[in-house]
């Protein structure tokens, strides 16, 4: 009787790892699987997908979202595995070599192809970031870009008058320094060491250096203008203006500006709304302080193509749908960030009413790319080691951006080979 | 007596450093989004907001997640008790060419890194057309290099007369197995079991691989949405954590029970 | 392994036959499966360990040139002295606390339910959870490690960013994560040990700690040779504690550095899968070196009370 038992389990079990086999590979014909990371944008894809089941009833799109700490992983693991989603969001850091490696489709021969979209329409920033060899690989969906958020009762407190356009570095030190309060814990400025788009990526240019080179062939970390930048920040951390790197470290200076022991802080166009929540009408934003030069780093997503997908033309006239005027409505409605398309922008604007979001807008004159190469992750994870490393003093600030310049190079002197 | 005291002091004193992260969860997930963020954390909240675990319950299909989560975990888990035990028993009490090289075949499965393996499966699941279905959640896991090296040396532990004696009364091979060794090893089967439950129910980066609806949505995955890009909504996460862990306490106290209780069998035995 | 041909029945080759034939049935779907989802992938990845593999486009071959290039960078030997040094420490400790507080929860006294289950909550608490929490007991300003120690004017480590003891601060949320698994594999084990022998012992008047030395640690050498093994394989293969505690901060990670971050880091950001797999080989080759030698050492030390 246990032999019997133990045979027809035998069975059941490879009868279950059999009877997978049978079944067909790959989505079939009417489904479009989109993946994206940021929930709070749902909205938004939601209607784009609905206008677009307007023209293609026969479609479903199915929308998958995982969390940005995993997204990639679980991107490239698909992608490797020989599948993945028809239409995705792609980011600067990863873009370079999702287009070299010819994982997203170029975009240009059905650009040429449609009339119905143009290029024009969208902010440079986001067109420049997401073309390689002058051909787009992702259709911009919106811009981020820095702006100085500021407490407006911590202002009121010290009696000052709040940011302006006026502003320069000198003004962040001076009024950083009359903000400044140790014994209640408040930091006058917050000098982010941690996040580099909101920190020394918009200081860098502002004193008329550069991360990387147009040519993408040369680090910028080692010159006169990124040491003074980073001078600048560490004089700012030694006066107490600003958290040390290791109390950043610990408590983001994000977290701390929300609880309202940071009186300055730059800070992405994307968490405003998430600044806003928290700190309602204290909350107020002014574009960053001008130092040689103005600058402030601009970043966008883009929705790119699977380049293996067998169904371009529908995950074309989706990425139509989500990327298009009506597309940029949506965002602009919920808020979520700045519409690629410039002429939505003010629908955005007025998305936080208390909140002059316009200072984002203006800020697109000045914008300065976000630094980029075919193995940007690589050169970043580096280059945040040896700067936090020279803050948590480990080694001389000139010596950690000579080591970040070296291997840089060494870096973009591979790529240059591929 | 007073032996009794010391050991409860020291268990307690253990209990202590056991208990506070999960007690942390518990309170984090009481604090509002702004008291989560606060810098210097606050121990207990200002207010205990219990509307975290409805928002949790409004923002995610928790029902269904629950659902798949148990039907994933009870496939591998009743799998992997009768697969490794099968196993276990043959490389415990059988003798047969190649026993230890398969042995360490099997263990060798343990020494690769989880990392190196996922892409290569992707490819195997898809080829298989398991993406996205319950199969890719459960057979996958039904297979336990661990469990067999476990029971089998569990099974080493049992009396050889027993099975000597099992088998001068005729029983067959699967005849010990079932009425000798499976008794014999409930305190090591129950281990297993509660390492397969917890496994399974924990398992994140797998089921986030290779599922990408909701029908097929497991608790792990279901509750990572609350972490965002640039912050994370720690008093849901929280929240949705403690509701996923509360089945596994639950099970756990019913469990723990048959951890210790083949005192009274074995005694006798002997 | 242990000599289970001591079944010293009249042999005769139709009855090992049987004896063969029935094993293999029995260990037929378990190795299938493992074959299937663990040893194709792993013989994938280790054909791919010769080759420039991104993780997505078509691999080229190199030879040897992922195994040279691990020897020559800088970062490998520290990252091999970190491993071993996490495995050397944890491993023990979270063996030793183990067999203690099992022995403890192995007594009939009040409330053993509730301490049994809170003994059981690291093994239930969301990674995240642990994360966060252990980070803010390591705070170094704000944590409540300091706080305590700032009462007793004792001095106030800056636990993560000292690279002197990052790691040790990292092994002891470790062995915190995995003496409950421990717990429960020893309480198991201790099951397996009769009465009888304790009885004995009292008739001898030998004392509780005798007979916990005498009795219950040499009974329960198989289940700590299995407690230890499999704890090794595990230290030897720590990344997701290691990633959780330091997030983003890959300043804190020098100190920290295990192979399998390595594996992680090369695989999955920065796109080099063939060199992930050549890392992941090297571990493997001495995880599998490491375990033969403990399988051969174990007759010394473990009672197989059969």
């Amino acid at each position: 009787m246990g032999k019997t038992l133990h045979i027809v389990l035998l069975i059941v079990i490879s009868a279950v790892i059999l009877a997978g086999c049978g079944t067909n590979t790959g989505s079939d014909d009417n489904t479009l699987e989109v993946a994206l990371w940021d929930e709070k944008i749902s909205g938004a894809v939601d209607a784009s997908i609905e206008e677009f089941n307007k023209e293609h009833p026969d479609v479903e799109v199915k929308v998958t979202y995982t969390p940005y700490a995993n997204y990639f992983t679980k991107l490239r693991t698909s992608l490797g595995g020989g599948s993945g989603p028809d239409v995705f969001w792609m980011n600067g850091p990863n873009f370079y070599e999702y287009a070299t490696f010819g994982l997203i489709k170029d975009l240009e021969p059905f650009i040429e192809k449609d009339s119905e979209f143009s290029k024009d329409v969208y902010f440079d920033s986001v067109i420049d970031l997401y073309s390689h060899e002058g051909h787009l690989y992702a259709a911009p969906y919106f811009s981020d870009i820095v702006g100085l958020f500021y407490n407006k009762r911590l202002f009121d407190e010290a009696g000052l008058d709040y940011p302006d356009e006026t502003w320069t570095w000198d003004d962040i030190k001076e009024k950083g320094e009359l903000l400044t309060n140790k014994e209640a814990g408040i930091y006058g400025y917050s000098a982010s060491v941690v996040s580099n788009q909101a920190g020394y990526y918009n200081l860098i240019p502002q004193a008329g250096g550069y991360m990387i080179n147009e040519e993408k062939t040369k680090s910028g970390f080692d010159s006169p203008e990124t040491r003074e930048a980073l001078h600048f920040v560490k004089d700012l951390i030694d006066e107490g203006i600003a958290p040390t790197v290791q109390t950043q470290i610990e408590s983001n200076p994000r977290d701390l500006f929300m609880s309202g022991l940071i009186a300055i802080h730059p800070e992405i166009s994307v968490n405003a709304e998430m600044f806003y929540s928290e700190l309602g009408d204290d909350l107020g934003v002014a574009p960053l302080p001008a130092g040689k030069e103005e600058a402030t780093i601009t970043h966008g997503i883009g929705w790119a193509m699977n380049g293996d997908t067998e169904k371009e033309e529908l995950a074309w006239e989706l990425i139509k749908h989500l990327s298009g005027e009506k597309g940029n409505q949506f965002i602009a409605e919920t808020g979520f960030s700045i519409p690629a398309q410039e002429d939505m922008s003010d629908l955005w604007v007025e998305s936080i009413p208390g909140l002059d979001l316009q200072v984002f807008i203006d800020a697109q004159e000045v914008a300065y790319p976000y630094p980029l190469s075919q193995n940007t992750i690589q050169w970043q994870d580096i280059e945040q080691a040896e700067i936090q490393g020279a803050f948590l003093g480990y080694k001389s600030i000139d010596e950690a951006l000579d080591n970040v310049a070296k291997e840089m190079n060494l870096i973009l002197d591979t790529e240059q080979i591929d | 007596m007073n032996k009794k005291w010391l050991i409860h002091l020291m268990l307690i004193v253990g209990a202590v450093v056991m208990i506070t992260p999960f007690l942390w969860m518990v309170l984090t997930s009481m604090k509002s989004f702004g008291e989560a963020m606060q810098v210097p954390i606050t121990i207990l909240p200002q207010e205990w907001l219990l509307e975290n675990y409805a928002e949790v319950f409004a923002s995610v299909d928790l029902l269904r997640y629950y659902f798949n989560t148990f039907v994933v975990t009870l496939g591998r888990t009743l799998a992997q008790i009768v697969l490794c035990s099968l196993a276990a028993f043959a490389f415990a009490r059988m003798d047969f060419p190649g026993r230890n090289v398969l042995f360490i075949l099997i263990l060798s499965v343990l020494m690769v890194p989880m990392q190196i393996i996922l892409i290569p499966n992707y490819g195997i699941l898809t080829a298989l057309g398991w993406i996205d279905t319950f199969y890719a959640l459960i057979v996958p896991g039904m297979f336990s290099a661990f469990g067999v090296f476990l029971l089998r040396q569990f099974f080493m532990g049992i009396p050889k007369e027993l099975d000597e004696a099992a088998t001068i009364d005729g029983c067959s091979y699967f005849g010990i197995y079932w009425r000798i060794i499976l008794p014999n090893a409930t305190p090591a089967l129950i281990a297993l079991g509660i390492f397969t439950i917890l496994a399974s129910w924990n398992d994140f980066l797998w089921p986030l691989v290779m599922t990408n609806s909701e029908e097929t949505r497991m608790l792990s995955v279901g509750i990572s949405s609350f972490q965002g890009q640039y912050s994370t909504n720690y008093p849901l996460l929280m929240a949705g954590a403690v509701l996923s862990t509360i089945p596994m306490l639950i099970i756990f106290v019913i469990l723990q029970k048959h951890l210790v209780s083949g005192i009274a069998l074995q005694g006798v035995r002997r | 392994m242990s000599n289970a041909s001591a079944l010293t029945k009249p042999k005769w080759s139709k009855r090992k036959r049987k004896e063969a034939l029935w094993a293999y049935l029995f260990i037929a779907p378990t190795l299938l499966g493992l074959f299937v989802f663990y040893m194709m992938p792993a013989l994938a990845s280790f054909g791919l360990s010769f080759t420039n593999w991104n993780g997505i486009t078509p691999p080229q071959f190199i030879g040897l040139d992922n195994i040279v290039r691990l020897f020559q960078s800088g970062s490998f030997i520290r990252t091999l002295i970190n491993t071993f040094v996490f495995t050397v420490v944890s491993v023990p400790m979270a063996v030793i606390l183990a067999t203690g507080i099992a022995v403890l929860l192995n007594q009939k006294i009040k409330g053993m339910v509730v301490y049994r289950t809170i003994y059981f909550l690291p093994m239930v608490t969301m990674p995240v959870a642990v994360g966060m929490v252990w980070k803010w007991l390591y705070n170094t300003d704000y944590g409540l490690l300091n706080y305590l120690l700032g009462l007793l004017h004792l001095p106030q480590p800056a636990w993560l960013f000292n690279p002197n003891i990052a790691l040790l601060s990292v092994i002891a949320v470790y062995v915190w994560m995995t003496v409950g698994n421990n717990i429960i594999l020893i309480l198991a084990g201790l099951q397996g040990i009769s009465q009888t022998y304790y009885e004995a012992a009292q008739i001898d008047g030998a004392s509780k700690f005798k007979q916990l030395i005498k009795i219950t640690i040499p009974l329960l050498t198989p289940t700590l040779f299995f407690v230890f093994i499999t704890g090794m394989i595990s230290s030897l293969q720590v990344f997701d504690l290691i990633f959780i505690m330091i997030g983003d901060s890959h300043v804190l990670l020098e100190p920290l550095r295990t192979l399998v971050y390595g594996v992680y880091e090369s695989g999955f950001e920065y796109s080099q899968m063939g060199y992930a797999s050549a890392q992941a080989f090297l571990l493997f080759l001495a995880i599998l070196t490491v375990t033969i030698a403990q399988f051969a050492f174990q007759k010394k030390w473990v009672h197989y009370d059969g």
